[in-house]
């Protein structure tokens, strides 16, 4: 196939595909003419003029949403080593347990958060703490499958030779997988860790703690200028996370 | 402890009784702030679990035949729509980006940083705010995911762009070409594949954003579903979760192929 060719029959596939997916958007001229005025309308308001006057409860919602973070990842950390362990392959020697442990955590990976959010509320009510169950619940998916893939790469030899002299997998884990992988588990958790920052911030909207609650309030009430004081602070404290968090795990590799 | 001699002494983990240290305090400190309280959460557990349990089947078919596939597909459109755009518009700024090719080292540093915002905001918050201005359905969702796409597809090309071979580039621009035909010809070949394989994973990125956009008004299936959560009808609840998991799976799949064969 010529490239010529080869990118006619692209555009062919592409430009009926695209019309497809705009084709129900709604989209009226009158809809684009009043909405992008509103939308810098809303822009200046949020970023020109935030609401100042507002900080103490924004700084006290994003300390939440931060503990939310830290104690959710800090949970997920630790309920996801079974998992890790059942799923690796190289650990439990028949083929069942790991293709059992893969499907839960794809599961749990893939289940919404905010689903769990909702779950959590009706149980504990509305607030941090259901914030989060949901944030740690949610984390072991992707832990879970960051640990079992890290030890499968340990080197299968110790595993054996251990093995042989009839040590328990469990024994097995802790002298010979743990101390070399443990260097990579914390930097995983801190990688989860910001990512549980962004998603903190944004569940409270659901009624499950931190900064999102507000975010939510403010929303409802269309106060601009305090979301837009929302907004920056959240991005700011994000930024600020991803550093310092980078950091840490430059060291730790 | 006799063995523990004979090997070479190690020094004092310092660094590590430091960071226990800290992590403890923060723990301590989260568990205050968010109230955290094992009895209370053993308690609420029943109540958990009965939203759990009320999502499992039997599940009514007439309600996915009837209420779900015109949401779900809706939800598919916003994110193809998206991530066709976002990537096409993601293109040209992916070269400003990346600095093999950007004609100067402003043009650079300007794209990169405005490429690392983009990609700071929550796209359920950015979702929310459009959905305000320009009213809710699918087209704010549409405009908020290709934000998203636009941020994640520019980021990925432009690392990728750096790592080119600049001979083709070099050679035409000895012809005295422009640098956009040296982009368009030199450097965009070996990139094209790339390209297709980005454009492919914020596509599976957004079919995921896409479900839960409808929270907040931006169209899709989470429109369903919120009001599903609202009159606590969690069998439906359970049918939507199933549903999505299932076309997110199927387009994960055929996506990661194509991809695999891509690059």
């Amino acid at each position: 196939m010529t490239p010529k060719v080869r990118s006619t029959l692209t555009l062919i596939v592409i430009i009926p595909l695209l019309l497809w997916s705009m084709a129900g958007m709604d989209v009226t001229p009158s809809r684009i003419t009043t909405g992008f005025p509103k939308a810098a309308t809303m822009l200046s308001d949020m970023f020109a003029h935030p609401d100042w006057e507002y900080w103490p409860i924004v700084q006290q919602r994003l300390i939440e949403s931060l503990q939310i973070a830290a104690l959710g990842t800090f949970l997920a950390g630790i309920l996801a080593v079974p998992f890790g362990v059942l799923a690796a392959r190289n650990l439990v020697r028949s083929p069942a347990p790991s293709g059992i442990g893969k499907v839960l955590l794809n599961a749990i990976r893939t289940f919404p958060e905010i689903l769990l959010a909702y779950a959590f509320i009706k149980g504990l009510g509305l607030g941090a703490f259901a914030g989060v169950m949901a944030v740690a619940i949610h984390s072991i998916g992707m832990l879970g499958k960051l640990y079992a893939e890290r030890i499968e790469n340990v080197d299968n030899g110790a595993i054996e030779a251990l093995t042989t002299t009839g040590a328990s997998p469990v024994s097995i884990f802790r002298h010979c997988i743990l101390p070399e992988v443990l260097p990579d588990f914390v930097s995983f958790v801190l990688y989860r860790f910001d990512l549980n920052v962004r998603s903190a911030s944004v569940i409270g909207i659901v009624g499950a703690g931190g900064i999102g609650f507000i975010l939510g309030l403010q929303y409802q009430a269309a106060n601009y200028p305090r979301l837009g004081l929302i907004v920056i602070a959240t991005i700011l404290t994000v930024v600020i996370v991803d550093t310092i968090s980078a950091k840490i795990r430059q060291r730790l590799a | 402890m006799t063995t523990a001699q004979a090997l070479p002494k190690r020094p004092f983990p310092w660094m590590l009784l430091v960071g226990m240290a800290i992590t403890a305090a923060i723990l301590i400190w989260s568990v205050q702030g968010t109230k955290f309280n094992l009895w209370v959460l053993a308690d609420g557990m029943p109540n958990v679990l009965r939203f759990f349990k009320g999502m499992l089947p039997p599940w009514p078919m007439d309600f996915v035949t009837g209420q779900l596939i015109p949401p779900m597909v809706e939800t598919i459109r916003i994110a193809l729509a998206a991530s066709m755009l976002g990537a096409a518009l993601a293109l040209p700024v992916a070269f400003m980006a990346s600095s093999t090719v950007a004609p100067n080292k402003w043009v650079y540093q300007v794209t990169r940083n405005l490429l690392n915002l983009i990609r700071t905001i929550p796209d359920l918050v950015l979702a929310a705010l459009l959905a305000s201005a320009f009213g809710i359905g699918a087209f704010p969702g549409f405009l908020a995911l290709l934000v998203f796409s636009f941020g994640v597809v520019a980021k990925l090309l432009a690392d990728t762009v750096e790592t080119i071979d600049r001979g083709p580039m070099d050679a035409i621009a000895t012809t005295g070409a422009t640098r956009i035909l040296q982009a368009r010809h030199g450097v965009f070949p070996q990139i094209a594949p790339e390209f297709i394989a980005y454009t492919l994973y914020a596509f599976e990125i957004n079919v995921r954003a896409a479900t839960v956009l409808g929270l907040v008004g931006a169209g899709g299936v989470g429109v369903l579903l919120k009001t599903q959560i609202a009159f606590l009808n969690y069998t439906n609840v359970g049918i939507i979760t199933a549903v999505t998991f299932g076309v997110v799976m199927i387009i994960d799949t055929l996506s990661s192929n194509i991809r695999r064969r891509l690059v």
